[in-house]
C-alpha cells in the first residue's frame, strides 16, 4: 500500500508552474527597496562607545508606569521588536501608554574584541539603567530582557536588585543543559577560549551558519521554496525580505564577551549551578526579589521551554508568573497572534505592579 | 697563501647554499607528494559517498589512517637538519600541512555523519510513503512530496544532530578550522615581520592596551 499518487502530467505542470512562480518571486524581490530597520519614531538619548539607548515617542496617553527598558540579544539586531507597523511588540507597548526604551548594542568592531560581560552587563546595561533613572527621576526601572538579552538582564537584576522595579523575560535561557538544547550540546566540547584567541571577534556568519544548522531543511530549502506561494503578493514578499534582512544581519560578537558567555552559561551552566561572577560582582539569582514575568514559546527550537522553566525555583521573588505563548522563537515577535496577546500580557502584568 | 677566515667563510657560504638547495628540493618533492595524497583523500571521500553509510565507516577510517601514515612518512623524509632560519620555515610548513590534513579529516568525518543522516532520511520517506506504518492522506503533488521529504529529513537530521558523536565531530571540525587559521595567521605574520609591516597581533596588543587605558580612565573619573 502506497500513499504516493502523483500523476505524471500533473507533476510536469506543477514543475513548470513552480519555476514560473519562483522566477516571478525573485524578480519581485529584486525590485523591492531595502527594508527599513524598525518602524516607530525614536530618539537617541544616551550613548556609550558603540552602544546607543533609544527612547520611543509616545503613541498614547501615558499609563503612569515606570519606564520600560528593552535589553535585546547581542547576536541579532533589535529591530525585530519593531519590524513593521502590524508586527511590532514595541508599538503594541507604546499603544498601551508605556514609556519604552531600547538598547542598541551596535556592531562590535575589531577594537571591541576585549569587551567582556562586565562591560555589557554592568557598564552598558547599567549605564542605560542609570541614565533612565536619573533623567526620568525614578528609583527603579522595569526591565524587559529578550532571549540572550534576558540572560544579561537577569544577571543585572541579580547584581543590582535596587535598580529593577519589575523583570520581564522573553524566551530567555536559564538552564543551558537541558536535553533538548541542541546549541548547548554542540558547543560544550568546543575550546572557545582558543577559538576567540585565534579569530578575535566571532564572525556573525559563523553564528548564522550554526543557527541554520539547527533545522537545515526547514530554514533553507523549505523557506525559499515558499517564495513560490507568495510570488504575487507584494506585502508578503516585503515581509519575507524584512525577515531575511533581520536573520542575516548578525553582528560579529566581541571575542572576550562571547567566550565568557559560552563558558559560563553554555558550558558551566552557572545560573543553575551557581558561582557566577561578572566583573567584581557575584550573580546570585536568589537576590532577584522583584516581581518576575517569564514568557516562553512552546515550540521554541533555540530556547526550549525546559531551558526557561527552572527560573521559578532559582529567583528569590515571591511574585513570579510563567506565561507560555503557543508558537516558536520567531513567531513570538512577529506572528499575528502575538501582536495582540504579548503587549497586552506584559502591559497588563506591569499595571498590576 | 689562503686566508683561513676567508676560506671558512666560503665554506660556510657553500654549505648554506647546498643546504638551502637541498631543503627547497625536498620541499618541492613534498609538495608533489602532498598533492598526490590530497587527490587520494578526495577520491576516498568520493567513493564513500556512494557506499552504504554504516558499512563504510571502517573502510573510510582505514583509508584515512593510510593517508595519514603516508603523509607522516613524507614529512619525515622532508626533514633536513639545516640552519636555523630554514629550519624554522620548514617547521612552519610542516605545521601548516599537518593542520590542513587534520581539517580535511574532520570534514570527511562530518560528511560521513551527514551521509548517514541523509540515508536515514530516505528510509524515513520510504516508510512514510509505503511502509507498513505509512499513514495519512495520499500524496498527490510534488509539493506535498517535498514537504514530506523535509519533515522526514529533519527527523533524521535531528536524531543524528543530538548524538554525542555528531557533537564531537562538529567540535573537532571547528577546532581543526581554528588551528588551520592559526597556522595561516602565523605564516602571514612572519612575512609581515620580514617586511616590517604591522600585523594582527600588534594591532590586538594595541587594542588590549587601549581597552585597559579606557578602564583606568573611567576609574579615575569615578574617583
Amino acid at each position: 500500500m502506497t500513499r504516493l499518487a502523483i500523476d505524471a502530467a500533473q507533476a510536469a505542470g506543477e514543475i513548470a508552474d513552480f519555476s514560473r512562480r519562483m522566477a516571478a518571486g525573485a524578480r519581485a524581490l529584486a525590485a523591492l527597496d531595502a527594508p527599513a530597520e524598525g518602524c516607530s519614531a525614536r530618539d537617541p538619548v544616551h550613548q556609550q562607545d558603540g552602544v546607543v539607548l533609544y527612547r520611543y515617542r509616545a503613541l498614547a496617553a501615558g499609563a503612569g508606569l515606570p519606564p520600560l527598558l528593552i535589553c535585546y540579544a547581542l547576536v541579532n539586531r533589535p529591530y525585530m521588536m519593531d519590524l513593521q507597523p502590524d508586527r511590532s511588540l514595541i508599538r503594541g507597548l507604546l499603544m498601551r501608554g508605556l514609556d519604552v526604551y531600547l538598547i542598541d548594542w551596535g556592531y562590535p568592531g575589531p577594537a571591541d574584541r576585549f569587551l567582556d560581560l562586565d562591560d555589557y552587563i554592568n557598564r552598558y546595561l547599567g549605564g542605560c539603567m542609570d541614565h533612565i533613572r536619573r533623567t526620568v527621576g525614578v528609583p527603579a526601572v522595569n526591565l524587559l530582557g529578550v532571549c540572550q538579552g534576558g540572560t544579561l538582564a537577569l544577571c543585572h537584576a541579580a547584581m543590582h536588585p535596587e535598580a529593577v522595579r519589575n523583570l520581564v523575560l522573553m524566551v530567555t535561557p536559564v538552564d543551558f543543559h537541558t536535553p533538548e538544547n541542541l546549541l548547548s550540546r554542540w558547543i560544550r566540547g568546543v575550546d572557545v577560549e582558543r577559538m576567540v584567541a585565534v579569530l578575535g571577534n566571532v564572525p556573525g556568519e559563523i553564528l548564522n551558519a550554526t543557527f541554520l544548522a539547527l533545522m537545515p531543511l526547514r530554514l533553507t530549502v523549505q523557506k525559499y521554496a515558499g517564495i513560490a506561494d507568495i510570488a504575487d503578493d507584494p506585502a508578503a514578499l516585503a515581509n519575507f525580505l524584512r525577515m531575511e534582512k533581520w536573520i542575516f544581519d548578525s553582528p560579529d560578537q566581541a571575542g572576550t564577551a562571547f567566550a565568557q558567555f559560552v563558558r559560563c552559561f553554555f558550558q558551566q551552566n552557572r545560573l543553575v549551578r551557581g558561582g557566577l561572577e561578572i566583573g567584581d560582582g557575584r550573580v546570585d539569582l536568589a537576590r532577584v526579589g522583584c516581581p518576575v514575568l517569564n514568557i516562553r514559546a512552546s515550540q521554541d527550537h533555540l530556547v526550549p521551554p525546559s531551558a526557561t522553566l527552572p527560573l521559578r525555583g532559582l529567583v528569590g521573588s515571591r511574585d513570579y508568573t510563567d506565561f507560555e505563548f503557543d508558537g516558536g522563537h520567531i513567531g513570538i515577535y512577529v506572528s499575528a497572534r502575538a501582536q495582540e496577546l504579548l503587549p497586552q500580557t506584559i502591559a497588563g502584568w506591569l499595571e498590576k505592579r | 697563501m689562503t686566508d683561513p677566515t676567508s676560506e671558512a667563510g666560503r665554506e660556510f657560504g657553500q654549505q648554506a647554499a647546498d643546504g638551502g638547495a637541498q631543503a627547497l628540493r625536498r620541499m618541492r618533492e613534498f609538495g608533489d607528494d602532498y598533492l598526490g595524497i590530497t587527490r587520494e583523500l578526495w577520491r576516498l571521500i568520493e567513493s564513500q559517498s556512494t557506499a552504504t553509510p554504516g558499512a563504510s565507516s571502517p573502510a573510510l577510517r582505514e583509508g584515512l589512517e593510510q593517508l595519514h601514515d603516508a603523509l607522516k612518512e613524507k614529512f619525515e623524509r622532508m626533514y633536513v637538519p639545516v640552519m636555523d632560519p630554514l629550519h624554522a620555515q620548514q617547521q612552519a610548513t610542516e605545521r601548516l600541512m599537518s593542520t590542513s590534513l587534520r581539517w580535511q579529516r574532520a570534514s570527511a568525518r562530518m560528511s560521513q555523519l551527514l551521509s548517514v543522516a541523509a540515508t536515514a532520511a530516505v528510509g524515513n520517506l520510504a516508510a512514510a510513503l509505503a511502509g507498513p506504518l505509512a499513514a495519512g492522506p495520499p500524496v498527490t503533488s510534488l509539493r506535498q512530496l517535498h514537504d514530506l521529504w523535509v519533515e522526514c529529513g529533519e527527523r533524521a537530521y535531528a536524531a543524528a544532530a543530538h548524538s554525542e558523536e555528531f557533537a564531537a565531530a562538529q567540535a573537532e571540525l571547528l577546532s581543526a578550522m581554528v588551528e588551520l587559521r592559526f597556522e595561516q595567521h602565523r605564516a602571514i605574520e612572519e612575512w609581515a615581520r620580514v617586511w616590517n609591516l604591522p600585523s594582527r597581533s600588534e594591532i590586538d596588543a594595541i587594542h588590549r592596551q587601549l581597552h585597559e587605558l579606557h578602564r583606568l580612565l573611567r576609574e579615575a573619573r569615578e574617583r
